[in-house]
């Protein structure tokens, strides 16, 4: 009786999930594989690769390809980088000005980042940040760095402090206790930011457009724009694109993570 | 002296958890450190270890002062009241963990070979490849004393590492650890809330209470010759009066009509109940006077509810200070009140 219960509760789960995130991204890609495919046919009649032809037959869409995911992996480290000791220090110690320094984090999903960048932007132009990537990067920080020292902070938060005495009390530096014990029992919140950041800036188009200034061409930039033509072709050629993005970093970040375990685990 | 604690103070904040600690241990001798809740036990260890750094004081070890190292520069280890056992490694990845991080770092083979040979003497050779989360919690105590002990500690803490384990299984581990670091002669100090553990395990007893150690001995010198009523009312079972303490080896049980000898003293109390235990019966008694329970041992029979006379000879009656018989005048004074 419970057996068969969980049975159906698992399936009706499966199905769910293949209905919201499946489904649409097999949709898209049979969209933009076929040709003049709408209502009331239940599937594509022809097929024609001309969505794919016309997104890389834009001269721009390699270099812009190669921007995006340098702006994203560069911002990823950069996140880890930053964050890394903010949310250790926020998870651990107490001192004054706490609760308003995590308060001033929050502003930028606050606050409409445009308002911020918009203020920035002329402190930029004066440190000759724009219309380059790295300006790009360095505005990307804004809308990521509060969510990467959230999710990282609830992470040093549900480690126990007796791991790292462990390690201590074992003969382990704190740098040595950091690198084989905190970071294998962080890697779900390692995982989360990693992706989340990587996606955020992946969907970045008017900091983009602000601080590059046209001149730095991501995806989006170029994506954006077909929005307006009505080629349904086209613009699921690019969601397709758009969303193999996140899941190939996914996977490349997946193997990192486990050849990084396999060196720290030999015994 | 291999282990010596001078005047170790700590407070948290003014508020001073101990001080004017002193403590000494010769090698491969194992103490154990009892006290109430919150008497500061967990926090002493971890001082000792240089997980939290003492207010003052000093500590050495082979007369070397390590007050101000850090935890993982101390020839110390400390076992925590889990296990704590790496979840990302096996347990042979865990038992090796200090070994190859730690500051003496050895070659890979050495590694695998030491590993596996400690895993052998806690009898887990088998289960090296496994995980933490396949073990019982036995075995993963086991694999947390490995980890330890295969560093060759100077000094290891245990802090009640058997209190998460279920009481059969406690009691057959810890005569296990107690055996197994008697045979490597590894030098422990042990915190336990059990008496008999503590008598167990301890080849020296260090009783803490309000901040300070109220008496250090052996088993014995404490259980019978408590220093403080506090000690007395803590570690031993005997009956607790102001100014004097009466051990239970010198209480005896009789129904109350029979006459008194001439050195002989008597309370008046009830039988509450029996329990029968090593062939014998113990009572269960509740002293009016003194508002106490005791257990006495005894051949007579006696009923539940009974009203008995618990019974002590003078010379039986002693101090806390000096630990001898106390001299007549003096003990009938103070309880004739
Ligand atoms: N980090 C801290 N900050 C402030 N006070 C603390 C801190 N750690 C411990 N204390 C206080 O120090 C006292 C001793 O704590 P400790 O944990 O050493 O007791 P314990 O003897 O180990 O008790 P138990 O037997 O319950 O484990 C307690 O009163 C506790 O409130
Ligand atoms: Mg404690």
């Amino acid at each position: 009786m419970t057996r068969k219960r969980k049975l159906w509760m698992r399936l009706t789960m499966l199905s769910l999930f293949m209905l919201i995130f499946v489904a649409p991204v097999i949709l898209m890609f049979l969209k933009s594989v076929s040709f003049g495919w709408s209502w009331p046919d239940w599937r594509p009649t022809q097929f024609d690769l001309r969505g794919w032809r016309v997104v890389f037959g834009d001269p721009r869409i390699f270099s812009s390809l190669w921007n995006t995911i340098l702006i994203a992996g560069v911002v990823v480290m950069l996140n880890f980088i930053i964050a890394t000791p903010a949310a250790y220090a926020l998870s651990r110690f107490h001192f004054r000005g706490k609760a308003i320094i995590e308060s001033l984090l929050m502003l930028p999903i606050l606050i409409p980042v445009l308002a911020i960048a918009m203020g920035l932007h002329l402190t930029m132009i004066r440190l000759g940040l724009t219309d380059q990537v790295l300006g790009v990067i360095f505005i990307h920080l804004l809308p990521t760095l509060p969510y990467a020292i959230r999710v990282l902070k609830s992470g040093f938060d549900r480690l126990k402090n007796e791991w790292e005495e462990q390690g201590a009390v074992l003969g382990a530096n704190s740098q040595t206790v950091f690198w084989t014990v905190m970071v294998p029992l962080m890697t779900p919140s390692i995982r989360s930011t990693a992706v989340l950041v990587f996606v955020i800036s992946l969907s970045q188009y008017v900091l983009t457009a602000i601080i590059g200034g046209g001149t730095v061409s991501t995806l989006p930039m170029i994506y954006y724009p077909f929005f307006t033509s009505a080629d349904e072709a086209v613009i699921a050629s690019f969601s397709v694109l758009f969303a193999l993005l996140p899941i190939m970093f996914l996977i490349l970040f997946e193997i990192t993570l486990r050849v990084y375990l396999r060196v720290i685990k030999r015994p | 002296m291999l282990i010596k604690v001078e005047k170790l103070t700590k407070s948290y904040a003014g508020q001073t958890v101990f001080s004017d600690l002193n403590l000494e241990m010769t090698k491969g001798e194992i103490m154990s450190l009892v006290g109430p809740s919150g008497c500061g036990k967990t926090t002493f260890l971890r001082c000792i270890a240089g997980l939290s750094f003492s207010t003052s004081g000093s500590i050495y070890v082979n007369d070397v002062n390590i007050t101000n190292s850090k935890a993982d520069e101390r020839p110390v280890v400390l076992m925590f009241q889990q296990p704590l056992l790496f979840p990302h490694l096996t347990i042979l990845e865990n038992v090796t963990y200090g070994l190859k991080y730690g500051k003496n770092k050895s070659k890979k083979q050495e590694r695998i070979e030491r590993g596996l040979a400690i895993l052998e003497k806690v009898e887990l050779a088998a289960l090296s490849g496994r995980y933490p989360n396949q073990l019982s919690g036995g075995q993963q105590q086991r694999v947390a004393l490995a980890r330890a002990l295969i560093l060759n500690p100077d000094l290891l803490l245990l802090d009640e590492p058997f209190s998460s384990l279920d009481p059969s299984l406690r009691s057959s581990i810890r005569s296990w650890v107690r055996d197994f670091l008697k045979k490597e002669g590894v030098t422990a100090l042990f915190v336990t809330h059990d008496r008999e553990e503590a008598m167990m395990m301890g080849d020296r007893i260090a009783v803490m209470k309000e901040g300070i150690f109220q008496q250090i001995g052996s088993p014995k010198d404490v259980y019978q010759q408590p220093k403080s009523p506090q000690v007395a009312e803590m570690f031993s079972e005997g009956l607790v009066m102001e100014g004097f303490f009466l051990s239970p080896d010198h209480l005896t049980l009789r129904p109350k009509t029979s006459l008194k000898a001439a050195d002989t003293e008597a309370f008046d109390a009830t039988v509450e109940y029996k329990i029968l235990k090593y062939g014998h019966t113990f009572y269960h008694v509740y002293v009016h006077a003194l508002e106490q329970r005791v257990v006495v041992l005894s051949n007579h029979e006696f009923l539940d509810g009974e009203q008995v006379e618990l019974c002590y000879k003078r010379i039986s009656l002693q101090t806390y200070n000096k630990n001898h018989p106390v001299d007549e005048g003096k003990s009938s004074k103070k309880l004739s009140r």
